[in-house]
């Protein structure tokens, strides 16, 4: 189902990305077959797996005028699409056009054309997610001002034009978002995920200042969408979390009762959001009105972990929801595992080795074998 | 509001320059309406001249720009916006400090500039495309410079070759001309693509920065032929630039609109600045340092004069996200990571009265760091700038195989249920999937009964393709009394302790009813409902009992006589009286026999290897579906039916990631969906389905995903197939596409009869003339089409359309 198996070799491949200064974010696409990488450098790329392992460079062209913080897929249903979000304060929109031998200009890359420039933000727009397929082609993009905006590609064809359907203010630094997944309106309502990496403040009075409005300590916050009100509202600030939050993933649902959101701050953690059927949903409207926790789902910690010893700054969850990985300021990812009980395991350390050498890349692909073995420990680590 | 450290100054308007006296005490600033010096102490500013006095404020007093004798103590000159050059002596009595002012430029005078070393000679730069430069003492012109461009917008001397200044204009050029030669200049070069606004002489490299609206910042090593060293990209048009004292590599900008920031960039790393400071509202409208790497000023035109301290800087590379990891749809993890990361800075201590910066315009945190850790970021910023991309993957993921080859395999519809999940249940152990075989062989067991239930008399079970097993058990017919389980009940139970013994599969999470395998399922009585749950039940197995106690509530309430011997062990049933429907969270945890392990022979062999591993592995193996669990305080309720068991099951399995099973179960008993999904709501149902549907996509198993829609018996899955969803009809006499039952309209005019009767052959081949079934492969142009195969070879070889219309034909 997707997961990578820790008793088997792990592959470790190297690819000579070329990016002039730092990437930020790679992304797969819906089958895993592209790949998207964005950098400070401002440029964007795009690789497609050649099917045999190897990945080549199919997309290459400057973005913004800014470091690209995140680039993420449109669902394939609605074309070849991409939105970049930047330093610069937008957001675009992109989408390949024609094939190869057609108009690819040089070195048979193809063409990826601005759709649409997304310009309301005043600040850095630090995160941007296509939301879920069937609530249609809708956008989310937030800001270090704390503002969520949520576009709507009306007409799916043309992609030219993204009307700002909701704007929600935080009133504090977001960092990060994440659409609940869920493939179905009639379970879930349209949620989203929002994590802030607002410093915490010891000047107690500027703590009753920016709290003010929130009354909660948390960084993570879930906004829901209301059919009725046709407005999102916040609906839980989960207080387990105090650090800035650098990442959070919901993980793919398919079928669960409940959610599971991971967040990146000091360390690795896993929340499992479950909703409170019937009497937890008249105490919503409570929710927003005094700003406690857990009158409209409950939320537990399930996992904590702190190996990655400092900063994390990642997570990504695999298909099913299974397996997440992590990457944090050890350069290392883990891979974590429920296993049984419900406890989640670290099951591999992948490390690539180059990094932190002064050797430069010797040739364009650079392919290493590992052998992991199955921590059934996870506290005796090995490095690989 | 702002970092207490950073000094700061209100004015009645924006200024549009500042300038700072030779030793850097005092500074002036200079706008359309204000022009004051002020002292700079320690913590603060204080005002030395209003030079705005007098009766008549003419435009002489609006200023454009402001300089600063770099040699003598009071003298000031500024660019009006009139075209008037104004020299100011601050050493005037009495209130109008005005010395002398000179209207020789037609237009808006952009840019003053005193030379560096000769105290009476200043140099303007004008809108009207022209320079002069004018002597002090003589109180005239000295010389005009032509440059035949539309506009100055910078002058200034370099501090290298003392007669050399530098002039850039908004056609994008750069001019380098000897103050002492007004004939020609000695260079120029395109600069850039846009205007620009500024430039920069580096005080110790023959450098020189330019600063453009293209949004770059471009360095220019003008020691010989002007040749381009770095280039710095901004987000925004950049319309000051300074380098940074003592530092080489480092210049400050501000951008012209757009960003209210002052960037300190490294050159070498030209995309992310090195430090920020944020503490203006409005655009920046100019820098300068004061003599030293550590303070700067600024005016701004929210009408603020700042001073600087290099340790409030924010950095934004701190602030960045350095990493990328994503896992793939096909379980491969790529993972983007700072080649040289950056070393563990200290944080300074925290400021006790330091102020958040405001909000909605927040920006990274200023001053967070020690100046010992600025160094060291100073040091470590230039070479941290390149990330290694890297891709992990398992050579194939076994268990994603696995899946997938039982997506392939599985059937959901067409024939009995009981067949279809015997079929599975093969399919999930041909595939190493033994617990979700077990799920289909209790799905078979069950639906096996019930249709031979079904039946009026009693009739051996539907005939069914052997078993992969060596040893296929007799088939029994089916009982048609109640008193059933004292055979088997010893068997199981003695194959389960032995299993259980063997297997060492120990630690199940929680109360895991133990199935059996088909052998003694299928020896259920034919009585109904009731038969059938309690042959089930009956076969529970739950090793964490001692004693072997058979509850009451384990059977149905009915008129059955009971087993001629209990059973010597049975389970304890000890299951708590509560309705938890997280089968996990039951308090007795320990126990339990694996199905999966306990059926497989090669598990099943091996000798107890620690637990943990052994889970772990075999989970793994299991493509994370858990242990078969299935939740058993329904059964407690008296009317025992195996829906809600068998409910809980595939919940338990779609809670563990595997959709895959609960959904197919589904779908395959979607005809006795009456009394299996009152215990799943409509809204699991859809998401389990869609769920599987995209699970299937991502795997590009379109026609297994389009078979689970079709079988989908839900509006909002069924309704897929629906959407975009066009059916072409041709004519089947021209071959052209028409309206749905209807001949073309070229067909119909050549036809006068009233009824059309299209021919027998309606989609031929135009190239191998036979009907085509399935897919109809056509050219949109000319609308003739056939097999997609012959059609693929023709175009292969041939322009031309087969059926010889001539047209040039473009497949697909």
């Amino acid at each position: 189902m997707g997961e990578l198996t820790a008793t088997n070799m792990f592959e470790s491949q190297t690819i000579f990305a070329d990016h002039k200064d730092l990437i930020h974010d790679v992304a797969y696409d819906f089958y895993g077959e592209r790949m998207a990488t964005c950098s400070s450098d401002q440029y964007v790329k795009i690789w497609d797996s050649d099917g045999k392992g190897g990945w080549k460079l199919t997309g290459s062209w400057k973005a913004h005028h800014g470091s690209v913080w995140k680039v993420t897929w449109a669902h394939p249903e609605f074309g070849q699409v991409i939105a970049t979000c930047s330093f610069d304060r937008t957001a675009a929109i992109w989408e390949e056009v024609g094939d190869t031998a057609a108009s690819g200009s040089e070195k048979g890359l193809r063409t990826w054309l601005k759709r649409s420039n997304l310009v309301d933000s005043r600040t850095s727009v630090t995160d941007v997610k296509f939301g879920p397929k069937h609530l249609g082609l809708l956008l989310v993009t937030c800001s270090a001002d704390g503002i969520i905006r949520i576009y709507e590609a009306p007409d799916v064809m043309n992609l030219a034009q993204w009307t700002l359907q909701h704007e929600i203010p935080t009133k504090v630094s977001v960092s990060c978002l994440s659409w609940n997944p869920s493939l179905s309106r009639v379970v879930n309502p349209p949620m989203l995920a929002v994590g802030s990496d607002e410093p915490n403040t010891t000047n107690a009075a500027a703590n009753v200042q920016t709290d003010k409005a929130t009354t909660c300590n948390g960084k993570v916050f879930i906004y829901e969408y209301s059919d009725v009100s046709r407005r999102w509202t916040r609906t839980e600030c989960i207080s387990w979390v105090q650090e800035p939050v650098n990442d959070l993933a919901f993980a793919p649902n398919l079928g669960r009762s409940f959610h599971l959101l991971a967040v990146a701050t000091k360390d690795v953690r896993i929340i499992k959001i479950e909703p409170i059927p019937e009497s937890g949903a008249v105490g919503a409207v409570g929710a927003v009105g005094n700003g406690g926790c857990g009158s409209r789902f409950k939320c537990e910690v399930v996992a904590a972990f702190e190996e990655h010893s400092s900063c994390v700054w990642r997570v990504a969850w695999n298909l099913t929801g299974t397996l997440l990985a992590s990457s944090g300021d050890d350069t290392c990812v883990r891979l974590w595992k429920m296993q049984y009980l419900n406890q989640w395991k670290c099951v591999a350390v992948l490390k690539n080795e180059r990094v932190g050498e002064d050797s430069p890349p010797s040739g364009r692909v650079h392919t290493t074998y590992m052998r992991l073995a199955p921590m059934a420990n996870p506290a005796i680590m090995h490095r690989h | 509001m702002i970092p207490s450290n950073t000094i700061c100054v209100s004015q009645e308007g924006p200024a549009h320059a500042l300038a700072l006296n030779k030793d850097c005490t005092q500074v002036v600033i200079a706008g359309r309406n204000v022009f004051k010096v002020f002292a700079i102490g320690e913590n603060e500013f204080s005002e030395v001249c209003n030079l705005r006095v007098g009766k008549n404020l003419n435009l002489n007093f609006s200023s454009i720009d402001v300089a600063w004798s770099t040699i003598e103590e009071n003298t000031l000159a500024t660019a009006a916006t009139n075209g008037a050059v104004v020299v100011w002596n601050l050493g005037r009595s009495g209130r109008s400090k005005q010395e002398h002012v000179f209207s020789d430029h037609k237009r808006t005078v952009n840019k003053v500039s005193f030379h560096l070393t000769e105290p009476a000679l200043l140099i303007s730069g004008s809108q009207d495309g022209m320079m002069k430069c004018f002597d002090l003492r003589m109180k005239e012109v000295a010389r005009t410079f032509i440059s035949n461009t539309e506009s100055i917008r910078d002058v200034q001397f370099s501090p290298h070759q003392a007669n050399t200044f530098a002039a850039v204009s908004e056609n994008g050029n750069v001019q380098l001309w000897d103050v002492r030669r007004h004939e020609r200049c000695l260079q120029q070069f395109t600069a850039h693509s846009g205007p620009v606004f500024a430039c920069d002489w580096h005080p110790e490299m023959p450098w020189l920065a330019t600063a453009s609206r293209d949004k770059t910042i471009k360095v220019w090593d003008i020691h010989a032929k002007p040749n381009l060293e770095h280039t710095i990209y901004t987000i925004a048009s950049v319309g000051h630039v300074k380098w940074r004292p003592q530092k080489k590599y480092q210049v400050a900008s501000c951008a012209l609109v757009l960003d209210c920031a002052v960037h300190v960039w490294d050159v070498r790393r030209p995309h992310v600045p090195l430090a920020t400071f944020a503490e203006h509202r409005d655009v920046t409208t100019a820098i300068a340092w004061q003599a030293d790497p550590h303070a700067f000023l600024s005016t701004s035109r929210d009408c603020s004069l700042y001073r600087h301290r290099f340790c409030e800087a924010a950095h934004p590379v701190l602030w960045a996200n350095p990493q990328g990891v994503c896992v793939s749809a096909r379980g491969e993890v790529a993972h983007a990571v700072p080649e040289c990361p950056l070393p563990a800075l200290p944080a300074a201590p925290a400021h006790p009265d330091r102020h958040v910066p405001g909000l909605g315009r927040k920006q990274p945190t200023a001053g967070s760091l020690s100046p010992a850790a600025q160094a060291t970021l100073e040091r470590a910023f230039p070479g941290g700038a390149a990330s290694a991309l890297c891709r992990y993957c398992g050579p194939h993921a076994p268990a994603r195989c696995c899946v997938i080859a039982c997506a392939r395999g599985y059937r959901m519809r067409g024939s009995a249920p009981h067949d279809l999940a015997d079929h599975n249940a093969r399919v999930a152990t041909m595939h190493n999937r033994h617990m979700v075989s077990h799920v289909w062989e209790v799905v078979r067991c069950v639906y096996l009964a019930r249709s031979a239930a079904a039946r009026t008399t009693p009739a051996p079970p539907p005939p069914r393709d052997p078993q992969p097993r060596i040893d296929p058990p007799p088939q029994l017919p089916p009982y048609t009394y109640s008193a059933v389980e004292e055979e088997p009940l010893e068997e199981v139970e003695e194959w389960a302790e032995t299993q259980f013994h063997n297997s060492g599969v120990l630690g199940m999470p929680t109360l895991s009813i133990y199935i059996p395998p088909p052998k003694y399922a299928k020896q259920i009585r034919n009585d109904g409902t009731a038969g059938w749950v309690s042959a089930a039940s009956a076969h529970y197995v739950d090793v964490e009992a001692a004693d072997w106690t058979l509850p009451e509530e384990a059977f149905p309430l009915r008129a059955a006589p009971p087993p001629p011997h209990p059973p010597p062990a049975t389970p304890a049933q000890k299951h708590p009286p509560n309705d938890d429907k997280e089968p996990h969270a039951g308090g007795n945890h320990q126990g339990g026999v694996s199905p999966g392990g306990s059926s497989s022979p090669s598990s099943g062999s091996s000798s107890a290897p620690p637990q943990l591993d052994n889970h772990t592995q075999q989970s793994l193996e299991e493509g994370d579906t858990g242990p078969l669990s299935v939740r058993m305080s329904e059964s407690r309720s008296g009317q025992l039916d195996m829906a809600p068991l068998l409910a809980a099951a595939l919940k338990q399995h779609a809670e563990l990631g595997d959709v895959q099973t609960a959904a197919v179960v589904m779908i395959v008993l979607q005809e006795h969906r009456s009394d299996l999904f009152p215990y799943i709501d409509e809204g699991l149902q859809e998401h389990w389905l869609l769920g599987y549907i995209e699970f299937l996509q991502r795997h590009k198993l379109w026609n297994v995903a389009t078979e689970v829609v079709k079988c989908a018996w839900l509006n909002n899955v069924w309704c897929i197939s629906q959407q975009s969803t066009g059916v072409a009809v041709c004519c089947g006499r021209c071959g052209r596409r028409t309206r749905p039952r209807a001949p073309c309209d070229a067909c119909a005019d050549h036809q006068p009869r009233r009824l059309y009767q299209p021919p027998a052959h309606t989609d031929l081949c135009a190239v191998c003339h036979q009907v085509v079934r399935g897919l109809y492969a056509w050219c949109q142009g000319c609308s003739h089409g056939g097999h997609l195969h012959h059609m693929r070879a023709w175009m292969d070889r041939h322009q031309l359309c087969p059926a010889g219309c001539g047209h040039h034909c473009q497949l697909g």
